[in-house]
């Protein structure tokens, strides 16, 4: 561990300290500081002199805290643990090895329900990359599909837990237009921080994929004093051939770029209509006109998607 | 010649104190269940649980005198389990309430006796005290030191964050 009086000099403690079980950070730092077994090497030197010439000092204490307190006084300022904690934990404690096993923490994040699995990435880096190693809980949390190749049925289709379920009844197809195949209707809504990088983005909508589906997708624009415009998406969405299938981000976009459907605007500045008239353009270009109107950008509101099977 | 049921076999813990248990409670574990097959006449030599200390060796043969009737798991129920989270049984979960350098012994235990019930049953205990809480509150549990760069940290937050909304 180092630590450094800024523009004056440094300290740097090498050596061991035996904990006790479930050993903190904090707790270490202190052991640190108060070994007096003299089992430790003291590395000291000052930047008074230019970099060049760090002078090595001799002002050992009894005990690492000791010398630290030495060092404030000879040089006059306050000393701060670096961020370098090159300290190694070589533990015998059960639930670190456990946790230091692959196999065993992907068992144990395997049984923890979909949102917990993003919520335990950013406990640690082990978490991290145990979560990114994992084929298994990848596609528990939707990141990854098991077979693309499999062709969707409603039975064994699983639906990514992001989207909601359709709360309304379930309008019945047109009489001319009855359509033998079933529909699988869910909502989507962005939950309240999602961010350009949110994960969220990247989730598969179902698993295995369906490629072809009908979606309804609005976008608000909130101005000042009032201003506002509602920009809607009507239309079928499919990935392309080489996709996998579709991620809620890749359906956004392929709506937005998408000009296979119809775009309708809503805006405060439009007189009321009794019905929504069809603007030209895709969605993208018909946003990107409110947002120069209005200043600000647009949000993605929320949408209703059909999966056809 | 005794039936297999009433067959015992020797343990040896890692600690070095010898165990007699009855067969079947001991063929729970695959570990022992092998090395019976392997070795032939049982009961006559010592079996040595080279990694697990007389204290988890006697709570693992409690788990499986309790469990040595249950049917044999099919490769179907392994895909069910991990549907059903948290629902461990009243038995069990009276079982794993111990300390918590117990519970991690437990499942050091299962994975290295290739006790495969067990193993779930530990990994749900686990699972149940991380659900629901904050990456902070999972690090104070378990004392795990948060050793994200603060940009990593930055990063893997915004990426996430949004599950947070419960």
């Amino acid at each position: 561990m180092l630590w450094n009086i800024k523009d004056a000099g440094a300290f740097r403690f090498n050596g061991t300290v035996r904990g006790e079980e479930g050993l903190t950070f904090g707790k270490l730092l202190d052991l640190v500081l108060a070994e007096s077994s003299g089992a430790w090497t003291f590395i000291g030197f000052t930047h008074q002199l230019g970099s060049a010439n760090k002078k090595i000092l001799d002002v050992p204490g009894d005990t690492p805290g000791e010398t630290i307190r030495r060092l404030e006084r000879r040089l006059g300022g306050k000393a701060e643990l670096q961020g370098e904690k090159s300290y190694e934990m070589s533990s015998d404690n059960a639930q670190h090895k456990v946790f230091q096993v692959n196999e065993l923490l992907e068992h144990v994040l395997l049984q923890l329900p979909w949102k917990d699995l993003f919520m335990c990435q950013s406990v640690s880096r082990r978490f991290r990359d145990v979560v990114a190693g994992s084929t298994s809980l990848k596609q528990k949390m939707f990141l990854l599909l098991r077979d693309s190749s499999v062709s969707p049925q409603e039975s064994s289709l699983k639906i990514c837990p992001a989207l909601d379920k359709y709360p309304y009844r379930r309008q019945t197809p047109s009489s001319t237009n009855k359509s033998q195949a079933q529909e699988v209707v869910r909502l989507i809504r962005p939950p309240a921080n999602v961010v350009e990088e949110s994960s969220w983005h990247k989730l598969y909508l179902t698993d295995p994929p369906v490629r072809k589906m009908w979606a309804t997708l609005s976008w608000t624009v909130n101005g000042n004093d009032d201003t506002w415009a509602t920009i809607h998406y009507l239309g079928y969405v499919e990935p392309s051939p080489d996709e996998d299938g579709f991620t809620i981000g890749n359906m956004i976009d392929a709506a937005l770029f998408g000009s296979q459907g119809t775009v309708n605007m809503d805006a405060s500045w439009i007189p009321r209509r009794p019905e929504l008239f069809p603007v030209p353009g895709t969605a993208i270009e018909v946003i990107s006109r409110a947002e120069s109107q209005l200043g600000v950008k647009a949000k993605f509101k929320e949408g209703t998607v059909r999966f056809m099977l | 010649m005794a039936s297999e049921g009433e067959q015992t076999v020797k343990l040896v813990s890692s600690d070095n104190v010898e165990i007699v248990t009855e067969r079947k409670v001991a063929e729970r574990s695959m570990l022992i269940k092998n090395m019976i097959e392997d070795l032939g006449a049982p009961g006559e030599e010592p079996i040595p649980i080279m990694n697990v200390s007389e204290a988890v060796l006697r709570k693992v043969l409690e788990w499986c005198t309790h469990h040595k009737n249950d049917p044999a798991p099919s490769q179907d129920d392994d895909a069910d389990s991990r549907k059903k989270t948290t629902d461990i049984e009243d038995w069990d979960q009276k079982f794993m309430q111990v300390d918590q350098e117990m519970l991690f012994e437990i499942i050091l235990a299962a994975n290295y006796m290739d006790i495969k019930a067990l193993l779930d049953v530990g990994c749900k205990t686990v699972a149940n005290m991380i659900k629901g809480k904050s990456p902070e509150e999972i690090r104070k549990t378990f004392n795990i030191q948060n050793d994200f760069t603060p940009e990593e940290e930055d990063q893997i937050r915004r990426e996430n964050e949004w599950a947070e909304d419960r």
